[in-house]
């Protein structure tokens, strides 16, 4: 059986990934790239505020006093609040309703308002970007769906796949090189890509299908059928008593010895039908938690089932830890990472190989350019607006995004606006960090700070490095598609 | 542990398997690139065992890229950079085309393989899913995992079949078999 496809299928395949790749190139870049550096959101809503006190153990009758202290003071109180339980990757307690938030100190006083204001911005831009939610959630799925196309069509589009298995050519011609660069990260990454096309697919359309089960099974109704998906919720009418926080805890510790209680919601907050549900984390499963829920006073009423439920629900419950890595430690956020940023290599060398076929140049490749580097300074003029003045982050990511492209086409030479752009970028992250130090003094010399402003330190070195390179000017290969490159 | 070195040092010598096999340029016979398949299905085996069914397939899958990364960059090739100095603004070749066709066609396309094949591709992952013998919760996490699939596949032959007729009218038939089989 011979497995080459045919000459005609390759180009046929060959013109179909184009369609796709240029139809999606930027925003998918902008959503891998996003989606990158949210792998470690943990961590950034960490280094966003240093100064927070952090504890590996916790007293949940502290927690339990908080809470009815904060309800006490005439916070508002809305259908769901929420206390995140302090965990080893994020080890700060903190009580929030819908609207607002606050740190718990050690002691069981009020601490700093939660605001994680950059760290939202970076997950936005990857979940919506920056969209209005529901219509920016279904745009970033569609991205998910073009990336299965784009994966199947690659491959078939590959004769060389395992004659060049092997191979990087840097230098030669710019198309063969961005194609080697092309084909060699997302060859080896198709596992990788596909498994976040699918999932990422996922968080969009779940409603989506929702609604069509829903016309099946249950009349429409999507409440019902969530309730057979997610666990039905108590009914409850029962006597307003303060409620058992820390019994509900120390239950759920019980009940699934050697797990990681996450958090604590109360729902239906201030009602007689207010319960708890307290999510724990199974060590070795890919579900997020599993949920247990309890009444006012801490008596257990059942647990949803996710761990040991039917396997769909085990399956729609265990999307999100494999979209974002996190699970088994901090080793797989890195490679995620990697993964990641291979992603958002790919879906720039697609479109460059895209740009050095063309026998023409235009405002095309200055303005891609100018999005792709400049993307680097707006999320670091973004995290300035942000973390250190206080300001909204997100115009300010999208007029420098604008600015860098009016720029780089203003400069009317790809290479150039690249190189300026990078300078640019390491001269913004390096900004960003003496001013993280100016502002936060001793807080910035803790371990995620450090962590994370000496990561950004080296990346803003790698940008000076690769902005310095001695320029060569930007064209376009004037050759005939090398055969060698044809994939 | 020793678990996890195995799956390691498995993984790391299937991919090398893999490299040898392509590098060595071989009679095929004498390629190990079997031994390299096998090899990583051993590392497979032992990540499993050290990590759990869940996390130990989805780092065997993932995994490889960077050993093959790390041997793709032994293998790096510079080459002398072949340009030629021209102005950016330089128009080397004017392109004649009917602007209005070609928007059409684009505008068609993009209705191929966005809205038509999104909406056939949920109705035929419903219909398929439903006809597997699962309870309907799992009815539903299969449709949702299957659908971008299939979408992303309809989108890719629309584009590459040189007869658009042929794909539309698969694309609207099984949209139309979801349909009617998903009772809706």
């Amino acid at each position: 059986m011979n497995l080459i496809p045919s000459a005609s299928l390759v180009k046929q395949s060959l013109s179909s990934h184009s369609w796709l790749g240029l139809m999606v190139g930027a925003l998918m870049y902008l959503v891998c790239l996003s989606g990158t550096l949210a792998v470690f959101y943990p961590e950034l809503e960490r280094w966003e505020q240093p100064r927070i006190q952090e504890v590996k153990e916790y007293d949940p009758a502290t927690l339990e006093r908080a809470y009815h202290e904060l309800v006490a003071s005439g916070v508002e109180v809305t259908e769901h609040m929420f206390v995140n339980l302090p965990s080893p990757e994020s080890p700060r307690a903190s009580i929030s309703s819908e609207k607002e938030g606050w740190f718990i100190n050690p002691d069981g006083s009020r601490g700093e308002r939660v605001n994680h204001e950059w760290t939202h911005l970076l997950i936005n831009l990857h979940l919506y970007l920056h969209l209005p939610e529901s219509f920016g959630m279904y745009i970033v799925s569609a991205l998910g769906a073009i990336l299965c196309g784009l994966i199947v069509s690659g491959l078939i589009a590959h004769p060389r796949i395992f004659k060049d298995a092997f191979v990087l050519r840097l230098g030669g011609s710019k198309h063969l090189e961005q194609a080697d660069i092309h084909n060699r990260l997302s060859v080896w990454s198709s596992p990788f890509q596909l498994m976040i096309a699918i999932t990422g697919a996922y968080f969009g359309f779940a409603q989506l299908m929702a609604m069509v089960f829903a016309g099946i099974y249950t009349n429409g109704d999507t409440t019902k059928l969530f309730a057979q998906v997610f666990g039905e919720e108590p009914k409850l009418e029962q006597k307003l008593t303060p409620i058992a926080l820390s019994k509900a805890i120390a239950q759920t510790k019980a009940m699934a010895p050697g797990t990681t209680p996450l958090y604590v919601t109360i729902e239906e907050a201030g009602k007689p039908g207010q319960f708890m549900l307290v999510g724990t984390q199974l060590p070795d499963r890919l579900i997020y938690v599993e949920q247990y829920h309890f009444d006012t006073a801490g008596n257990f009423i059942d647990k949803v089932g996710y761990s040991d439920g039917p396997p769909g629900r085990q399956v729609v419950y265990s999307t999100y830890r494999l979209h974002f890595g996190h699970f088994g430690g901090f080793g797989v956020k890195v490679l995620y990472f990697i993964l990641g940023l291979a992603m958002s290599v790919v879906s720039v060398t697609g479109f460059n190989v895209w740009l050095a076929k063309r026998k023409r140049q235009d405002f095309l490749n200055t303005v891609w350019a100018g999005l792709v580097w400049g993307t680097v300074p707006a999320l670091a003029l973004s995290a300035v607006a942000l973390v250190l003045l206080g300001i909204p982050g997100t115009p300010v990511f999208w007029i420098v995004v604008a600015i860098s492209c009016a720029i780089a086409h203003h400069w009317n030479d790809e290479t150039l606006a690249k190189q300026r752009l990078q300078i640019a970028g390491a001269v913004t992250i390096a900004a960003l960090i003496v001013g993280y130090f100016v502002k936060f003094g001793a807080a910035a010399l803790t371990p995620i700070p450090i962590g994370v402003n000496a990561s950004m330190l080296a990346s803003a070195a790698v940008l000076l490095l690769m902005g310095m390179k001695r320029a060569t000017p930007a064209v376009t290969s004037f050759r005939e598609p090398d055969p060698a490159a044809a994939e | 542990m020793i678990n996890t070195i195995a799956a390691f040092a498995l993984g790391i010598a299937g991919v090398g398997c893999l490299y040898s096999s392509w590098k060595d340029r071989l009679p095929a016979q004498l390629r190990p690139t079997l031994l390299g398949w096998l090899l990583l299905i051993a590392s497979g085996y032992f990540a499993i065992r050290a990590s759990g069914a869940e996390f130990g397939t989805t780092l065997i899958v993932t995994a490889p890229a960077l050993v093959a990364w790390l041997l793709v960059a032994t293998n790096l090739e510079l080459r002398q950079a072949k340009v030629r100095k021209r102005k950016a603004t330089e128009k080397v070749e004017s392109i004649e085309t009917d602007g209005t066709r070609s928007l059409s066609r684009h505008l068609l396309l993009f209705v191929i393989t966005v809205p038509l094949s999104a909406a056939a591709a949920t109705l035929f992952s419903v219909a398929l899913a439903r006809a597997l013998p699962f309870s309907y919760v799992s009815h539903l996490a299969f449709a949702i995992l299957l659908m971008p699939f299939l979408w992303g596949c309809a989108a890719y032959w629309a584009l590459a079949d040189s007869k658009l007729a042929r794909p539309v009218v698969t694309i609207v038939v099984l949209g139309l078999i979801g349909v009617v089989t998903a009772g809706l």
